[in-house]
């Protein structure tokens, strides 16, 4: 008979079933802050019905599943978001360290600097007899060499730095890749029982939105609660799957590029037969040697190429950190083999675009300066000698080179125990690898200010002590290097077309004039060294201002995002414990039915028979 | 819309983070006392500041090239003065001396204060200044006149180059682009040509003068008889001449004085009218900005206090 204990085992299963909706609020309850948790609801559902006596009879209830409230369309939205939110909030921390490096506007920067550089040798033009004067614009002139010094040192370890974080960030990445890897199969192996690994999903759901940020990425649904993911761009090969829920062997790693060095081939141009030996290191891990691979590249034939490898340092490789083939998927590189070949990973959002688009940029920045110091070196060693040429000068008033050129390259030029210069014609062959971080003042004009020419007739003589024709109150020529603070000189063409002071003075490349081998013309499509420095603070300005604009917006918008996805998943902590006073109700209400039972029970066993 | 505790906290917390940030760039502006901290706070502010910055740096250089030239011709105009007076008092004595009742005593009385006369010109004319000798043109730290007014050559060097230095012109830059001579050499007092278009000598004029008092010829070789009349004729003349050379000089001096003076007036006005035009983009107005802190500060607290009251309490406050 479906009697009194078929009602017995209503209530216990009532019980049961209650005390399973209180476990799972006391979980949720518990889980009020975890950061990723979605909250979990039970599906109470009742038992199959008794089918008898011309009527259907319940039997109580049991919980089905236990699911969690998550909107998968709302995480997407957000990995969206969160990918280029990286991209900003690394390219504004880098670019405001540019912006102190530069630490302009200020009374101390190279733009006042400079400033100070005419304004000295305004004051030599006016005093050249007096050695105090001679010594202020020595300097003052080495001042700023060491301004541009300075900022050239601090740029390059600036994307030292932003490499630095290239190859952290792999290791980040892969690591995670790993980690959504073992949650995917656990996932899969418990989904296939049938449960609902509701834990496990939030684990993995909340390490795929930290990867998100890193580079913009695809999740697709596989069976069984697996996923599939796989880069949004970057590469041009077929497979590019990071984590698939089937073959789940088959998958893609990254690995880091530590070096590129050009082994055969001339330093500056690029030839498709060029050899360059590339060392990369497995999943970026450089703690085990063993990680460290070696392959030959050729066919890199322009610069273009080159500066893709270069600025993004990351090679797609097999699921044991190989370098995958481009041609051929199933090949891995190794020994020689040809650009085409390389598989190199170039998203276009997130943190690591962050980094490398960062790279362009102060690589940028290292080119303005680098021009800015050029045209210093080459106007003023020009004005300064009278000659258009540094050592081929084919004025036959001059002694035919440059015998004291006053800025010169710091890496070349050597003296010896009195500051003389002791390879003259080396230091003046290397006068076009003038840049922002070698640029000195000859060492010769700082220990002795007497070598400084002022004089108008100063270009005939080798030395200025050899000058007799002019008086020692002659400061003609000092006076024109003052006057470059208002000349017009195609900086912009500085390092292209124009790369040695004879290039400057050519009419088809600089179209600048030495006239009177004494004063630089100004060339009308030509910019002032002053503003030219402006042009590169403005763009610098307007990029930060940017990045700093596009943090804030996204700032907003994932938080509105998050707002909803907390609307939707989060945990109410009211609504949870209103939830189990209902709860203990209805888990009192069955304890009482039990009671009841037992005592009616007790009635039929007891009280029946005497 | 479901509302969560801590949606509520999110919301405070990032409603928190940008009352703190625009508070802090407000007191940023405020403690330096300016807009614009780095070229990202305004790109088109910064640009025109240190374009502006570099003006009004350029601008103080020449106010200092105008003062020193001014300083060097009003040193020059001194000693033109005290030339001037020298050839004066020669012009006098000469006129005396052409007066044909003088004795020999009273000519070489005369011929004594001439001489001296001589050597007082030649000090005038060696006037130094600030370590440089002022009509000594590019040869600054060598006298251009000895004793006898002749040109000072060292030896060693040849007269012809030591010429070409002493009548060398000195410039400096007066504002961007241009660049005036500033100073008069001592060939300029010392040769000349007079109206008449002759070419005269100063110095030998000053020995001939000494001679003809001697009663000798020109050079000093032989005996002249007429010697006296020429004290009257010619050699008044040259010394008139020469009084009006100097005073030529003088009156271009005074008015390259007067165009320093008004180059002076106009670099000074125009770095009022710069600092004016950059403290207008570069500096904060206190009292605005006081203001804008004071309101921010008011939405801080209010934040605060409100977001007190509501994150607290939950239904497990009421339940017993």
């Amino acid at each position: 008979m479906a009697g009194l204990f078929s009602t017995f085992n209503i209530a216990t299963r009532g019980m049961a079933v209650q005390q399973k909706a209180i476990d799972v609020s006391s979980h949720n309850i518990a889980n009020a802050n975890t950061e990723g948790f979605s909250r979990q609801r039970v599906t109470i559902e009742t038992t199959r019905p008794f089918e008898g006596l011309s009527m259907s009879l319940g039997t109580g209830s049991q919980v089905t599943e236990i699911n969690r409230v998550r909107d998968s369309f709302m995480d997407y939205q957000i990995r969206n978001e969160m990918s280029t939110e990286g991209l900003y909030t690394t390219r504004d921390s880098f670019l405001s360290q540019v912006e102190s490096i530069f630490n302009e506007p200020s009374d101390t920067g190279i733009s006042s600097l400079m400033g100070k550089f005419y304004d000295a040798f305004q004051e030599l033009s006016k005093q050249p007899q007096s050695s105090n004067a001679r010594t202020v614009a020595a300097e003052q002139s080495q001042a700023l060499a060491d301004a541009l010094n300075h900022t050239y040192n601090q740029l390059m370890s600036l994307k030292g730095n932003a490499q630095q974080s290239i190859q952290s960030s792999i290791i980040d990445i892969n690591s995670n890749i790993t980690q959504i890897d073992d949650l995917n199969k656990q996932i899969m192996s418990a989904s296939i029982t049938g449960s609902s690994p509701n834990d496990l999903m939030d684990k993995r759901d909340l390490l795929i939105d930290k990867l998100s940020s890193k580079f913009n990425i695809i999740v697709d649904k596989g069976k069984f609660n697996g996923v599939d993911i796989r880069p949004g761009d970057g590469t041009q090969i077929n497979n590019t799957y990071l984590v698939r829920s089937s073959d789940t062997d088959d998958v893609r790693r990254l690995s880091y590029i530590d070096s590129i060095e050009k082994v055969s081939g001339t330093d500056g141009t690029y030839d498709a037969s060029d050899e360059y030996k590339i060392v990369y290191y497995r999943f970026g891990d450089r703690t085990n040697p063993e990680n460290r691979q070696e392959i030959s590249v050729n066919g890199i034939d322009s610069k273009g190429k080159f500066d893709e490898i270069e600025s993004t340092r990351v090679l797609v490789s097999d699921s044991n950190g190989y370098a995958v083939n481009k041609k051929d998927e199933s090949k891995t590189l190794s020994g020689n083999c040809s650009y085409d070949d390389l598989t190199v990973f170039n998203p276009s959002n997130g943190e690591v675009k962050g980094n490398i688009s960062i790279k362009n940029d102060v690589d940028d920045y290292i080119n303005e300066i680098n021009k800015l110091a050029k045209t210093l070196a080459f106007a003023v060693n020009s004005i300064h000698s009278g000659m258009t040429s540094a050592s081929g000068s084919t004025d036959a008033a001059t002694p035919g080179k440059d015998y004291m050129p006053f800025f010169v390259n710091s890496s070349t030029a050597s003296f010896d125990g009195n500051n003389k210069m002791t390879n003259l014609d080396d230091i003046l062959s290397a006068e076009p690898e003038i840049n922002a971080g070698n640029i000195s003042v000859n060492k010769e004009i700082i220990y002795d200010v007497m070598n400084i020419k002022t004089r108008t007739n100063d270009y005939k003589y080798k030395y200025e002590k050899d000058n007799t024709e002019d008086g020692n109150k002659d400061g003609e020529r000092a006076l024109s290097i003052a006057k470059l603070r208002d000349s017009l000189i195609r900086l912009q063409d500085m390092g292209t077309t124009i790369n040695s002071r004879a290039d400057l003075f050519d009419p088809d490349k600089g179209g600048s004039f030495l006239t009177d081998n004494m004063s630089i013309g100004s060339n009308a499509n030509g910019v002032s060294m002053d503003s030219y420095f402006k042009d590169t603070i403005d763009k610098l300005g307007i990029q930060e201002q940017q990045a700093k604009r596009m943090v804030k917006n996204q700032d907003s918008l994932l938080s509105s995002l998050k707002e909803s996805k907390e609307s939707v998943s989060g945990v109410s902590i009211d609504e949870e414990v209103a939830n189990i006073v209902q709860y203990q109700h209805a888990y009192q209400a069955n304890a009482k039915v039990i009671s009841v039972i037992d005592e009616l029970l007790d009635v039929v066993v007891n009280g029946l028979i005497k | 819309m479901r509302v969560t505790n801590s949606m509520l906290v999110n919301s405070f917390l990032s409603d928190m983070k940008t009352n703190l940030s625009n508070m802090k760039s407000i007191q940023s502006q405020i403690t330096s006392g300016k807009e614009i901290n780095k070229p990202s706070d305004d790109p088109f502010k910064v640009a025109r500041s240190m374009q502006l910055n570099s003006a009004i740096n350029a601008n103080k250089q020449y106010n200092q090239n105008i003062k020193d030239t001014g300083n060097y011709l009003d040193v020059t105009d001194t000693a033109l003065n005290q030339s001037e007076n020298v050839l004066q008092r020669v012009r006098e004595l000469l006129i005396a001396a052409g007066n044909g009742t003088y004795e020999t005593e009273e000519k070489l009385a005369i011929k004594n204060e001439i001489s001296q006369k001589i050597a007082e010109l030649s000090q005038d004319i060696n006037t130094n200044f600030d370590g440089s000798y002022v009509f000594g043109g590019s040869r600054g730290t060598t006298k251009p006149l000895n004793e006898d007014c002749s040109y000072y050559i060292a030896a060693g060097t040849t007269d012809a180059a030591e010429l070409n230095k002493i009548k060398a012109k000195l410039s400096t830059e007066i504002s961007p682009g241009v660049e005036i001579n500033y100073n008069v050499s001592a060939s300029d007092i010392m040769e000349f040509t007079n109206e008449n278009g002759d070419s005269i000598n100063l110095k030998n004029l000053l020995s001939q003068i000494v001679n003809h008092l001697d009663g000798k010829s020109d050079d000093g070789a032989i005996a002249d008889a007429n010697a006296g009349a020429s004290l009257g004729g010619k050699d008044l003349q040259g010394i008139t001449d020469s009084i009006n050379n100097i005073l030529k000089i003088r009156s271009q001096v005074g008015a390259n004085q007067n165009r320093m003076e008004s180059a002076q007036f106009k670099n000074e006005d125009e770095n009022y009218n710069l600092t004016d035009i950059l403290s207008s983009i570069e500096d904060i107005d206190i009292t605005q900005k006081i203001m804008e802190y004071s309101t921010m500060q008011t939405v801080y607290t209010a934040s605060l206090q409100t977001s007190a009251k509501v994150i607290q309490p939950s239904l497990l406050d009421f339940l017993r």
